[in-house]
């Protein structure tokens, strides 16, 4: 590949847009680029479980054409993006990365996917996941995806692919999924950001569900500005999603300001606590980042939230007993055609009765009640997004990943939204997440706050060498 | 009256996973009910934590909109 294609890798959405607007940079360019990429680099990251090269150069020609007569859509027009393959695209196959879903085709797009297209994007193909979103790397069907900045290494999960294809310059942005992290985590393990929107802000309508209740739908970008542009285009009212708000559409990019003065940010001890399954080099890494954000102007506080000790609880219950019903048929009947860990992850779902639903249900309404008490006197939560650094793949350990604190999963079940924005590296050459959250519907002030930060330390401007 | 697959025996305070899966319709072989046995159990402590929440007189976090149904 040429330096100049690889740059085109790794332009941002914005800085694309706005050459693709000018003329500047042809859409069919910009796709090729990605599609000689993939070719070279894809063979280490298995970020890709379908590609649709002859599909994508089409749309970029179709781009192309329509920008060239004054049709420009946007500032996705002409953007080549890739999928996690639970969101279904029409006439290509959507697996879940699951034996059970092997031959399914679905005959209309997830509403996301749907509303991407209509703003122009152009879809390079399917990325990988954990199996149903849930469970681990290893799968039923295909091969895990890998960590671009370490191939060794997991590039955390469920949105495994679009992490690692977002990291390495594989596509510009990526639908992924959040039940309990799954957007963040691979965000922060990969170096790139990703955001879980506030719960009814975008419609899950065609998702393959892993839990109604806690399931999210959100982009992975390379930096929070790109964040913006997508969740801009997906955010909105469903009618088949009665989970989603007819609340307005903020304008996302332009609350985009590198300026925090005036901002209190409330930090939340308990994330901070290094412990036997809290990474200490971590936590340091996350402290000094918030020092950035004082630097910028932004207050900090320490701001007590009691009810970590029970919100796994709550999420687990909730989680797997919906889990559980999604899938117990096929459990029943289909047992060993889903993969090792995921069949054994799923059927802990059986151990719940309705009352245990209903309690965690109540506890979920409580648990929002004082992280919202908690936002009335501060603007943000801020927290490390995991509680370590990407694991090797040879060290996978089922069972502590299932003890080890989810730093993540409070804001699904309270509905909040957070972004996971680089910031910075330990000393193995992994990358570190921040974790910041905000009011329901105020992704606005999450945004600007990402964004201040992403532009004082730049980490984003780094990539794997691949 | 027949115990509940939840039924727990006092003295090693474990839960009985074979009933749980044979309830819920699954067949799992022995080896993979040793498998989950840990995970069963992680679940089951958690929830014993969950039932000492007093939640007061806190309601279910999902309410029911007719009108967001779809025909």
């Amino acid at each position: 590949m040429t330096r100049a294609g690889t740059d085109l890798c790794y332009l941002t959405i914005r800085d694309a847009a706005s050459l693709l607007r000018r003329r500047e940079l042809s859409p069919v360019e910009l796709t090729r680029a990605h599609l000689e990429r993939i070719e070279q680099v894809d063979k280490q990251v298995q970020a890709y479980v379908t590609l649709l090269p002859e599909e994508a150069l089409a749309e970029a020609r179709a781009a192309e054409a329509a920008i060239g007569r004054g049709q420009y859509r946007g500032p996705l027009h002409g953007i080549p993006v890739a999928h996690k393959d639970l969101y279904d695209t029409r006439g290509v196959r959507t697996t879940a990365q699951s034996k059970l879903l092997e031959d399914r085709v679905p005959e209309e797009d997830a509403t996301a996917v749907a509303r991407l297209k209509e703003a122009g994007t152009v879809l390079l193909g399917k990325l990988a996941l954990h199996e149903f979103a849930i469970g681990g790397p290893y799968t039923s069907l295909f091969q895990p995806a890998r960590n671009p900045w370490n191939p060794a290494y997991v590039p955390g999960g469920s949105s495994s692919g679009s992490g690692a294809a977002i990291a390495a310059g594989l596509c510009m942005g990526s639908l992924g999924s959040d039940t309990g992290g799954s957007i963040r985590q691979p965000a922060s393990l990969c170096g790139v950001v990703g955001l879980q929107p506030t719960y009814g802000r975008v419609s899950r309508f065609g998702m393959v569900p892993l839990s109604w209740g806690l399931d999210y739908a959100g982009p992975l970008t390379r930096t929070v500005e790109d964040a913006a542009l997508v969740l801009q285009v997906i955010a909105g009212h469903d009618p088949r999603d009665p989970a989603t708000s007819g609340a307005p559409v903020q304008d996302y990019s332009s609350a985009l300001r590198e300026d925090v003065r005036g901002m209190t940010l409330g930090l939340p001890r308990e994330f901070f606590t290094a412990s036997r399954e809290v990474d200490a080099e971590y936590v340091d890494i996350v402290e000094k980042a918030v020092g950035v954000l004082q630097e910028l102007g932004a207050r900090v506080e320490d701001v007590a939230l009691p009810s970590l000790e029970y919100i796994r609880a709550s999420h687990w219950a909730i989680m797997r007993a919906e889990g559980f019903a999604y899938h117990r048929e096929n459990l029943r009947s289909r047992f060993h055609d889903y993969g090792e860990n995921v069949r054994m992850q799923l059927s802990i779902g059986a151990i719940y009765t309705a009352a245990d639903y209903v309690q965690a249900q109540r506890a979920r309404t409580q648990i929002t009640r004082e992280f919202r008490r908690v936002l009335q006197h501060v603007d943000l939560l801020v927290t490390p997004t995991t509680a370590n650094p990407a694991g090797k793949f040879a060290n996978i350990d089922p069972r502590a990943q299932l003890r080890r604190p989810s730093l993540t999963a409070p804001f699904n079940l309270t509905g909040m939204p957070a972004i996971s924005v680089p910031c910075g590296f330990t000393a193995a050459g992994l990358p570190v997440g921040l974790q910041i959250a905000g009011k329901p519907f105020d992704e606005p002030t999450v945004f600007r706050a990402a964004y201040a930060y992403q532009q004082a330390a730049r980490w984003t401007e780094r990539h794997p060498a691949l | 009256m027949a115990s509940s697959p939840r039924t727990r025996k006092k003295a090693t305070d474990r839960v009985d996973v074979k009933a749980i899966v044979e309830a819920a319709g699954l067949k799992l072989s022995a080896e993979e009910l040793k498998e989950l046995e840990p995970a069963m159990q992680m679940a089951y402590d958690r929830l014993r934590l969950l039932h000492s929440v007093d939640l007061k007189d806190e309601e279910p976090a999902f309410v029911f909109r007719p009108e967001e149904v779809a025909p």
